[in-house]
Parts: C-alpha cells; sequence; structure tokens
C-alpha cells in the first residue's frame, strides 16, 4: 500500500485542543518519510437532528464551525514539511474522515485516541475502531495525552502479521526525525521469536529512509504484555501493529496490543495497513454507506 | 393464559412508552435553552435541569390533546387493544432507534404517526381522513410559515431604525398574549372542558362580557399579559440592552421548553391512551405522568450532552438570530397542541434556523441536503404506516387474537 517515496499527503484527524499537536508531530515525522506533505482535518459534526445540518457546506465551515477552526489553528507546522488545514462538514466524525481519506487518497491517516472512553463496547471508540474497520489506507492510532518528551528510543514489538512494514514505517520516520534508534522486541513464546524479529528488521529495512540504528532483543518469558511492558519502560515511543493475523472483521485489534496500551505510560502508537482494507465485501459496504 | 398475555403486553407497552418518552426528553429538548448558554446568561447543568422540569410540566399539563389524536383520532370504528398499542409503540419506537443510530433523520412525529395509522388499518378500523387533512396541511404549512416568521423577526431585530428597546419588548407581548391563550389541564373550565387558558378562565367566568361576537374578557386577559410582558422586558433592556436580551432569552427558552414537552410526550403516550383509560379505568393524568417522567429523567441524563454541542451553534446564528428561530417555534408548538397536531419539535425548529440564518444574508442552504431530509421525512411516514400494518398482522396471526 505504501510506495516508496510516495507523493501523498500524510492525513490526520483532530478532534480535541489537547492533543492537536501531539498528531500533527506524528504526521508530520511520516510525511518527512515522503511527500513532506500534512493535511490536517477536523469533522465539524452536524448530526441528524441538528436544525444546522441542512445549511450548505460552505455556509456551515463559514459560519458555524468555529470549534473546528481553533482547532486547526492549534496546529503549527512541523519543521521541513508543509502543512494544508480543512474543515469538512458530514454526520458523524468516522464518516468525514472516510470521506477524507477518499477523496485525498493519502500516504497514511493519522488519530488520536483517548483510553477513558469506556461507555461503549466499542474498542477505542466508535470513531477510531469504524477507522480501524473501513479507512482503506494505512491508519495510525495514537493514544494521545502521554507524550514522548523528547525520543532517544523506539520499541518496535513484533509477532508477525500484516502490520508489520506499517509499523516499521513509522519507527522510521519518528527515529530519523529524532536521532533516535529502534529496538526490535520479539517474546519467545513458540520457538518462532528470532524468525519474527528477523521479519522485524526486514521490514525497517525495507522502508525508503534514512539510515536508522537498529537493534534486536529476544525475550523468554510466557507473559507477552508483561514482557513488552517491561520493556516499554526503557523507551519513549511503541509502534505496534493492531493484530497478529488477517484481517479479522469483529477483531479490530489484538488483546496483546490493547493490553500493552492499558499498563505502559508511553506514547504508544498503533499501526494498521491498509492492505486488510478492500475487496468486494468492502467495496459493497462503502456503496451502502455513500449517503 | 389469555389474562397473562394482556398483563405482559401492558407492561411491555409501558416500558416501551416510557423509553419512547425517555428519548424523546433526551434528544429533542436542547434547542430551548441553547441560545440562552450560549450568550452566557445560564449555565449548561442549570438549563438541562429547568428544561427537564419545564418539558414535564408541558407535558403533564399540555400533552393530552395530542396524546388523544395519536391515540383515538388517527383510525375511526376501532379501539386500540393492547396489542395493538404495544405492535404501535415498538414500530415507531424502532423508527427512532435507527434514526439515533444511523444518524438518517427519521422524525419521531411522522413514525408514531405512521405506526398508529398502519396498526389501526391492520386491526380493520377506518381511515379518518378528515384528520389525515388536517395534519398533512399542518405539517406542509410548518416550515414556510416557521421559516417565514424566523425570517421577518431576524430582519426586524436587524434593522437600526427599530432599537432593540422597542423589538425585544415587542416580542415579549407576543409571546405573552399567547401564554395567556395557552390551555393548561390545571387551569379550571368554567365551561367544563378538559384543558382551559387564563383568558378563556376569565371569559368563561364572566360570559356576559361577550359584546357583538367579540369576547372582550379574551381579547382583554390577552392585552393584560402583552402589555405585563412588554413592560417587564422593556424595564430590564432601558437597564442594559444585554441584560434584557438575556432575560427574554431565559423567558423565552422556558415557554418553548414547557411547550416542546406538551407537544413531544403525546408521541410516546398516544399509543396507549385507550388502553390506560378505557381498558385499565385510569385517568389522562396517569398516562401522562408516565410520559412527564419519562421525559424530565430523558432530559437530565440527555440534555448535557448535547446542550453543549448546539449551544457552540446558536452562539455563532448570535442572540438576535436564535430569538427569531425560537419564537415562531413556540408559536407553532402551541398552535399544534390547540389543534392536537402530533408534530417533532425538531423540524419545526429547523424551519426556524434556515429562516433566521437567511436573514443573515450571506447564509445559503443545500438543496440536496434538504431533498434528502423531506424524501426521508416522507419515507418514515410511507415506511412506518407498512411496517406498523404488517407488525400487527404478524403479531395477531402468532399469538392468534
Amino acid at each position: 500500500m505504501h510506495n516508496p517515496r510516495s507523493d501523498k499527503p500524510v492525513l490526520v484527524g483532530v478532534e480535541s485542543l489537547d492533543n492537536v499537536q501531539q498528531l500533527v508531530r506524528t504526521a508530520g515525522d511520516l510525511a518527512d518519510l515522503g511527500a513532506g506533505t500534512v493535511r490536517v482535518v477536523t469533522v465539524a459534526v452536524k448530526r441528524s437532528d441538528s436544525p444546522f445540518r441542512v445549511f450548505s457546506d460552505e455556509t456551515i465551515v463559514r459560519e458555524f464551525a468555529d470549534s473546528s477552526h481553533e482547532l486547526l489553528d492549534r496546529a503549527t507546522t512541523p519543521e521541513g514539511v508543509t502543512i494544508e488545514r480543512d474543515v469538512l462538514v458530514a454526520r458523524s466524525a468516522a464518516r468525514g474522515l472516510l470521506a477524507a481519506v477518499e477523496e485525498t487518497d493519502p500516504a497514511a491517516l493519522v488519530v488520536g485516541w483517548r483510553p477513558q472512553e469506556q461507555r461503549t463496547d466499542a474498542v477505542f471508540g466508535t470513531t477510531v475502531d469504524a477507522l480501524v474497520e473501513r479507512a482503506p489506507c494505512d491508519l495510525y492510532v495514537e493514544r494521545v495525552g502521554h507524550e514522548a518528551n523528547g525520543v532517544d528510543s523506539i520499541l518496535l514489538p513484533v509477532a508477525g502479521g500484516p502490520h508489520v512494514e506499517t509499523a516499521a514505517r513509522a519507527a522510521i520516520a519518528i527515529a530519523a526525525r529524532n536521532d533516535a534508534r529502534v529496538l526490535v522486541f520479539s517474546v519467545e513464546t513458540s520457538g518462532d521469536a528470532a524468525a519474527l524479529a528477523a521479519e522485524g528488521r526486514e521490514a525497517l529495512a525495507g522502508v525508503d529512509g534514512p539510515e536508522v540504528p537498529v537493534e534486536t532483543t529476544v525475550r523468554e518469558s510466557d507473559d507477552v504484555t508483561g514482557a513488552i511492558v517491561d520493556e516499554a519502560a526503557a523507551h519513549d515511543v511503541v509502534v505496534m501493529g493492531a493484530t497478529r493475523k488477517g484481517s479479522l472483521r469483529r477483531k479490530l485489534v489484538g488483546s496483546v496490543p490493547r493490553r500493552v496500551v492499558d499498563q505502559t505510560d508511553r506514547t504508544v502508537i498503533l499501526a494498521r495497513s491498509g492492505d486488510v482494507v478492500g475487496g468486494p465485501l468492502h467495496e459493497l459496504g462503502r456503496l451502502l454507506r455513500r449517503w | 393464559m389469555v389474562a397473562v398475555v394482556f398483563w405482559v403486553l401492558v407492561g411491555l407497552a409501558t416500558v416501551t412508552s416510557f423509553a419512547t418518552a425517555w428519548a424523546l426528553g433526551a434528544n429533542s429538548n436542547s434547542p430551548p435553552f441553547a441560545p440562552a448558554i450560549g450568550a452566557n446568561a445560564i449555565s449548561t447543568m442549570r438549563a438541562a435541569f429547568l428544561i427537564g422540569i419545564l418539558a414535564a410540566l408541558g407535558a403533564l399539563t399540555q400533552g393530552g390533546s395530542i396524546s388523544e389524536t395519536v391515540g383515538s383520532g388517527l383510525i375511526d370504528g376501532v379501539a386500540f387493544t393492547s396489542l395493538a398499542a404495544t405492535t404501535g409503540l415498538l414500530t415507531a419506537t424502532a423508527f427512532m432507534a435507527f434514526g439515533v443510530y444511523t444518524g438518517y433523520p427519521v422524525p419521531a412525529a411522522f413514525a408514531t404517526t405512521g405506526a398508529m395509522v398502519g396498526v389501526g388499518l391492520s386491526l380493520g378500523g377506518d381511515p379518518a381522513f378528515e384528520t389525515y387533512r388536517r395534519i398533512a396541511t399542518f405539517w406542509a404549512l410548518v416550515p414556510p410559515v416557521s421559516g417565514g416568521l424566523a425570517y421577518l423577526t431576524a430582519k426586524l431585530l436587524r434593522r437600526d431604525d427599530i432599537p432593540e428597546t422597542v423589538a425585544i419588548p415587542l416580542l415579549a407581548s407576543i409571546v405573552g398574549g399567547i401564554v395567556a391563550n395557552i390551555e393548561l389541564s390545571i387551569v379550571p373550565s368554567p365551561t367544563g372542558a378538559a384543558q382551559e387558558s387564563v383568558a378563556g378562565f376569565v371569559s368563561g367566568t364572566l360570559p356576559f362580557l361577550t359584546v357583538a361576537g367579540v369576547d372582550i374578557a379574551t381579547v382583554a386577559v390577552t392585552l393584560l399579559f402583552a402589555i405585563v410582558s412588554f413592560q417587564l422586558i422593556r424595564r430590564r433592556t432601558q437597564v442594559s440592552v444585554d441584560k434584557g436580551i438575556k432575560t427574554f432569552l431565559i423567558v423565552l427558552g422556558s415557554v418553548v421548553a414547557f411547550s416542546s414537552g406538551g407537544s413531544q410526550v403525546g408521541l410516546a403516550t398516544g399509543p396507549l391512551e385507550n388502553l390506560y383509560r378505557a381498558e385499565l379505568g385510569l385517568p389522562a393524568i396517569v398516562l401522562l405522568a408516565l410520559g412527564a417522567t419519562g421525559i424530565l429523567s430523558g432530559a437530565w441524563m440527555g440534555a448535557p450532552r448535547l446542550l453543549q454541542a448546539t449551544s457552540r451553534e446558536y452562539a455563532q446564528l448570535g442572540i438576535r438570530r436564535s430569538i427569531a428561530a425560537l419564537v415562531p417555534g413556540f408559536i407553532i408548538a402551541q398552535l399544534a397542541i390547540a389543534l392536537g397536531i402530533p408534530i417533532s419539535f425538531n423540524n419545526i425548529i429547523i424551519s426556524g434556523v434556515i429562516g433566521g440564518g437567511l436573514a443573515g444574508g450571506s447564509s445559503s442552504i443545500s438543496r440536496r441536503k434538504i431533498g434528502f431530509t423531506l424524501g426521508f421525512w416522507v419515507l418514515t411516514l410511507g415506511m412506518s404506516i407498512v411496517v406498523g400494518f404488517g407488525l400487527y398482522r404478524l403479531f395477531a396471526t402468532v399469538l392468534g387474537a
């Protein structure tokens, strides 16, 4: 999905004043590997019961979206990249961001996620869940609020699966901009940890970008989550693939990444490859949801 | 066995009715106070608290007329059994839930009216064409009248040659005059009607004051209310225009919240009218109290979140255009209550906001979105008739009723 030196922008969806800059910075790191363009979008949500929804999009953006403009103004341009800002109008944040992905065809989409939304049975809140399931591009979900203060070391836990390359790309992007190193980390449970770690190194080597110091650690442990959480304490950022297995639709995010996110206070970025979204069923769903 | 089924249905219908009232209270009661919050005239939590109380009071004292139309006015020749009432409610609630879940515009009034017509026809009743004609006319007139009034009000408030110390009290006097004439079940009626207005009460008590067909007492009481309202708000605006406007926004929000409760509760309680009153022999107030409690708890739990979101929009619309949207909302909601026409408060407010918005000059509306919204309203009405009809057939066959 990600062409080396892609000329596509990196899209970043923001919806809270507190974390605009954190997400824009990650997007800036990713963009520096590619076209050098970050497109910051926010969705002016007009639900079906809002009397304001029937105004034209231009009117809504101009007159009834103050908070959206405030959000975008908060984004400062990261060094070395150009930034575009855009307000979209949609019935829900997920719809708006999916429309933006369709329109922009970005190299990747970066969104934030705040852990306290535990009211629903959604894994990450309905917006992020919908994006994980449907956004047809590489997707990075960054746990917001825990922003690393200066990055020296990035942990890349690997266990195979379709998202390794996507995760590796973010690890390289962040390391390159911060003069940091990447540690490929694999936990020995069934004898294939060395092979998985090699796969992770290969993925890092495959990223078309500047040279970054890479190290490898294989740890023996029965408790995969615990091993990763322990190791994470020595690093500033953790980048993980969302699942080990393929695109099982019901399983948005694997249990290990989900638990790691809960147990560490480091910046955590979950990577989901755009390759797992697609196929005829997805196309049908997309058509049905067009309205 | 029959008795068990009956009581299960009564229980199910009651729970569904309460849930519907809850949803109406949570979702459709934010507009009245959103402009006041946007103008910093009142805090969000206090507004949500007031909305719950006022809407529940409105439901108790004004909800009867629309509830009756929904319960017995839509179909001739048959009375709604417990199964029919439950089916009608379930159908309407399913449509509303679909709307909330998918984000499509599904007005509660259309879903309930359609469901009750469908179930009633399925029961073997005759369509009440005269009622449909009245309802359809009213629904068709709401957008142009509400939008038009809002547009004119906004234009009036924007004129530089009419100072706000005149325009705002003038609007207050109109609202006051209407308040004198709204019918409340708590006002005793000298003529024996179920609901009576303050003006009607005075006029009924002094029937000799009718000269040449003109009911002097009603006119006098209306004028008195209008003048008092004018004076009160005028004094406030003269002290400080800002304070006067804020006071008016809160008063206006209060009467609109009250009207909103009165016009919405019937959508939840109407289907149970026959069940509660004829079959269980309970007084009308019991059913309305059930609905009012649902609206109260819905508003208290759901409104703060919605208010926060919508108050910003109204703040951007501005105080003048917000007032312009609310005044017709109040007038039309009261008219609907007086005529017993089921109506979704949201539909009224949309037209008001559009009318007020267009008066600003630079706003434009999207034809595509309007068309889509209208299309979905009509679809809701049509589909709820079909589903109500089919569902009752199915249930009746399965339960052998």
